[in-house]
């Protein structure tokens, strides 16, 4: 089943999209401004991968990640 | 890129749990180094006090209080209307984000201490305040009626905590015995980095086991998990600059703030919230919040102060 646009699957990508985005280019800034960025720059390609699978998984356009299932989202949501 | 010495065991933890070694740190010595731990914290606090007491230090625990109310309920409003989670399990989950871990604050002032950055010493007491707060915050947010019986055991859990009686009851001693703290000082002050190095060491085999947990979990609560510290540590800034603190006192600050608990608030909120899922919450703040904030956080924060101040 595809996510509605206004669907919490859509609401919790563009969280994590926004939250990994920002991160990434932190990260990247600090890195050319001579500080140690890299850190900051891989913990948001991390949460900008992991939730596009995420999402991918939600809406039926890829059937198994072997990094995250849903078990908990049926448990622990409303 | 150089690690702290502290981290570094935290690392060897992580390593360690990975790597599935049989090696394991009794829990007896767990407990004794929290309870070294967090009243070392506080009896240095109170040392600070006894000689720095004013009432500056009043109006800005009022301004770090205000931080302890903010923060709880912006986690809310992410785990509740972003999250889509319970409404129970949002409010718990935001007074764990919106009180403090003495073990990132004992990180911070490690970290700040290596580098030779200066603090106010007086800190402890702000971590002592901030413990209380969300605690109250969540259980409003959560709208739970708890009885009589309920209520009486969680104002118990709220201000009679392991880490309230031992952190208030160390600032106590080292306010009024700050002449004699002498005779102490080798245990608690002298010993310090490698009691923290020890807990490191421990809670960084706890983080991996909770990160394993992790995998059977949603995207969600690994951004929130990493959104949140962020989003605290913006807010204790800001909140530090508007009361003066200094260089050290602002990074130490946005510590507290991107820090969550994992001690106090889980006790606190098994009593006033049995139905809620606690898992759920010390797996954010303990799998992900604290390595986050211990590996990339604390050094991103003393950066970024470093850049604007």
């Amino acid at each position: 089943m595809r996510a509605h646009i206004n669907s919490p699957a859509i609401r919790q990508l563009a969280f994590g999209l926004c939250v990994g985005g920002a991160m990434l280019l932190l990260g990247l800034w600090l890195n050319t401004v001579g500080q140690a960025g890299v850190a900051t720059a891989v913990v948001g390609s991390g949460l900008l991968a992991i939730n596009t699978l995420q999402y991918l998984h939600q809406s039926g356009r890829i059937y198994r990640t072997a990094i995250i299932t849903d078990s908990t989202l049926k448990g622990g949501t409303r | 890129m150089t690690i702290d010495i502290v981290v570094a065991f935290f690392l060897l933890g992580v390593a360690a749990r990975l790597l599935q070694s049989p090696f394991t740190i009794p829990e007896s010595l767990y407990k004794s180094l929290t309870i070294i731990l967090m009243l070392a914290i506080g009896l240095k606090g109170g040392m600070a006090l006894s000689k720095h007491a004013s009432g500056n230090i009043f109006s800005q625990s009022l301004w770090v209080v205000s931080l302890g109310l903010i923060l709880p309920l912006i986690a809310f409003v992410l785990a509740f209307f972003i999250g889509h989670l319970k409404r129970i399990d949002a409010a718990s989950l935001a007074a764990h984000y919106g009180s403090v871990s003495v073990g990132t604050y004992a990180v911070a002032v490690a970290v700040l201490e290596n580098r030779q950055i200066d603090y106010e010493a007086y800190f402890p007491l702000f971590v002592v305040l901030l413990e209380m707060p969300a605690i109250a915050v969540g259980l409003a947010l959560a709208k739970k009626q708890t009885g009589t019986a309920n209520r009486s055991q969680v104002l118990h859990e709220i201000f009679l905590n392991q880490g309230m009686v031992l952190m208030t009851g160390g600032l106590l001693i080292g306010y009024l015995c700050a002449e004699q703290m002498g005779r102490i000082t080798p245990l608690f002050i002298d010993l310090f980095p490698g009691i923290l190095a020890l807990f490191l060491l421990e809670m960084g085999m706890v983080a991996a086991d909770r990160l394993r947990a992790l995998k059977d979990s949603i995207s969600f609560l690994i951004t929130f998990a990493i959104a949140m510290p962020l989003v605290g540590a913006l807010f204790g800034a800001t909140i530090s600059l508007i009361i003066a603190l200094s260089h050290g006192g602002i990074v130490l600050l946005a510590v507290l703030g991107a820090s969550a608990s994992y001690i106090a608030v889980p006790a606190a909120m098994r009593a006033a919230l049995p139905d809620a899922d606690h898992g759920l919450s010390i797996t954010a703040s303990l799998g992900v919040t604290f390595p986050f904030n211990v590996i990339v956080g604390i050094p991103l924060y003393i950066t970024l102060v470093d850049m604007y101040l």
